[in-house]
């Protein structure tokens, strides 16, 4: 292919060569060769295996490099192991994003690497959630409300990490309580107490206040 | 003549690797590969989102949005930011969703800016659920995103700029039957 493109650059070089002298003209020998022809496939295919390392380089170490912002920004605003109600969620103050917003939160922002954590809450309906997170943000459990209402007590403490998402990593403590084990240290428990309108506002976050979240002793 | 040939490669070779690995990872961490994330109609579910066992992509998608997602073993939410047609949403257009068929499962959407926060507006209303929203005669809510306001459930999407809409619907164990109910978007019109 090369050398095919290489003699018929060559004749058109002769035929302008010829035509040049004929009309009695200099006629300048052309060197230049075309910048697509110097182009070596071997590197281009080299940079695509490069663009796919750089690619994979890129998401796995996003997460390590930035961490969670949301988690990093929650450690400054909110106090260690005690629920907080946050603020109705508005476009004014939204401290998660993608949080859904027509809906009261308790957070409780833990650390178990001193003392173990006793979560007590009550999900009283249908689109109430109460949802464990990791210090990366990871959901390692998660307990979705029921139409009818469901108490909640159990114990966070620091344990493997739990590949599983859902009623599988509890455990049994000595005193017959309820333990989930953390696979971080640090992290987030948040209870959602989703709004059945205006009229039951008042209502329903009076329901969320009654959250706990209170170090014991290990 | 050699000089410009190693020229020429050194600089396609550095514009190459570096435009395929940065366009593919913004790419994929943005929008997510298909083999990461499940698509129905202009609806997209990242269906590891949340998990501790989540894949890179779905890894790399929470971080930088600095979401606290929820498993999808416990309920399930469908990003969208086209409509059905495959025009992106935007505060200039209005919108239908008709909302039915999920069988009880509690429901809410809300609409977002790309980077996840809510769009402001002078009525404070952000999200409809399957509590708030007011149903037809048939069970069905229809859902009308628009800057100006609209009868029925309307959520205000004034502001400017290109939207996402989020629909959130807790599992049922009838999860799969849901997801071939998601509602179309429908794009009523531009100004």
């Amino acid at each position: 292919m090369t050398a095919t493109l290489d003699r018929i650059d060559g004749l058109a070089d002769a035929e302008a060569a010829a035509a040049g002298t004929a009309s009695g003209k200099p006629r300048k020998t052309r060197t230049s060769i075309a910048t697509w022809r110097l182009i070596d496939w071997r590197v281009m295919l080299g940079a695509l295996l490069l663009g796919g390392l750089i690619h994979i380089g890129i998401v796995m170490s996003l997460p390590l490099r930035q961490g969670n912002s949301t988690l990093q920004r929650l450690r400054t605003e909110l106090p260690v192991n005690r629920a907080v109600i946050l603020p109705a969620v508005s476009a004014v103050k939204q401290l998660v994003p993608f949080l859904v917003p027509d809906a009261a939160y308790a957070i409780c922002r833990y650390d178990v690497s001193v003392d173990s954590l006793r979560i007590s809450t009550a999900l009283l309906d249908q689109g109430w959630m109460l949802t464990l997170h990791t210090a990366s943000g990871d959901n390692y459990y998660v307990m979705p409300g029921q139409a009818k209402r469901t108490d909640v007590t159990f114990v966070i403490m620091p344990g493997v990490a739990a590949l599983d998402v859902g009623p599988v990593p509890r455990r049994f403590g000595t005193s017959g309580e309820v333990q989930i084990p953390s696979p971080t240290a640090e992290g987030v428990v948040m209870v959602r107490a989703p709004y059945k309108g205006i009229a039951f506002r008042g209502q329903t976050e009076a329901a969320l206040a009654q959250t706990v979240c209170a170090p014991v002793k290990r | 003549m050699m000089l410009r040939k190693i020229l020429v490669n050194a600089v396609l070779f550095v514009a190459l690797s570096g435009g395929v690995g940065f366009a593919t990872a913004h790419y994929a961490i943005e929008s997510g590969p298909r083999f990461v994330v499940r698509h129905s109609g202009p609806w997209k579910q990242w269906t590891m989102l949340g998990r501790p066992d989540a894949d890179p992509y779905a890894r790399a998608h929470m971080v930088r949005r600095g979401m606290l997602p929820v498993a999808a073993t416990a309920e399930t939410s469908y990003f969208a930011d086209s409509d059905s047609a495959g025009g992106w949403l935007n505060t200039a257009c209005e919108y239908r969703l008709v909302v039915a068929n999920f069988k009880g499962a509690w429901w809410s959407i809300a609409v977002y800016t790309r980077k996840g926060l809510l769009v402001a507006n002078a009525a404070e209303r952000y999200a409809f659920n399957s509590d708030t929203a007011m149903l037809e005669a048939d069970g069905r809510a229809v859902v009308t995103l628009a800057r100006d306001a609209r009868p029925g459930n309307w959520l205000p999407i004034g502001g400017g700029g290109q939207l996402v809409a989020v629909l959130t619907v807790q599992s049922t164990p009838e999860q799969e039957k849901v997801a071939t109910a998601l509602p179309e978007i429908e794009r009523l019109g531009c100004r």
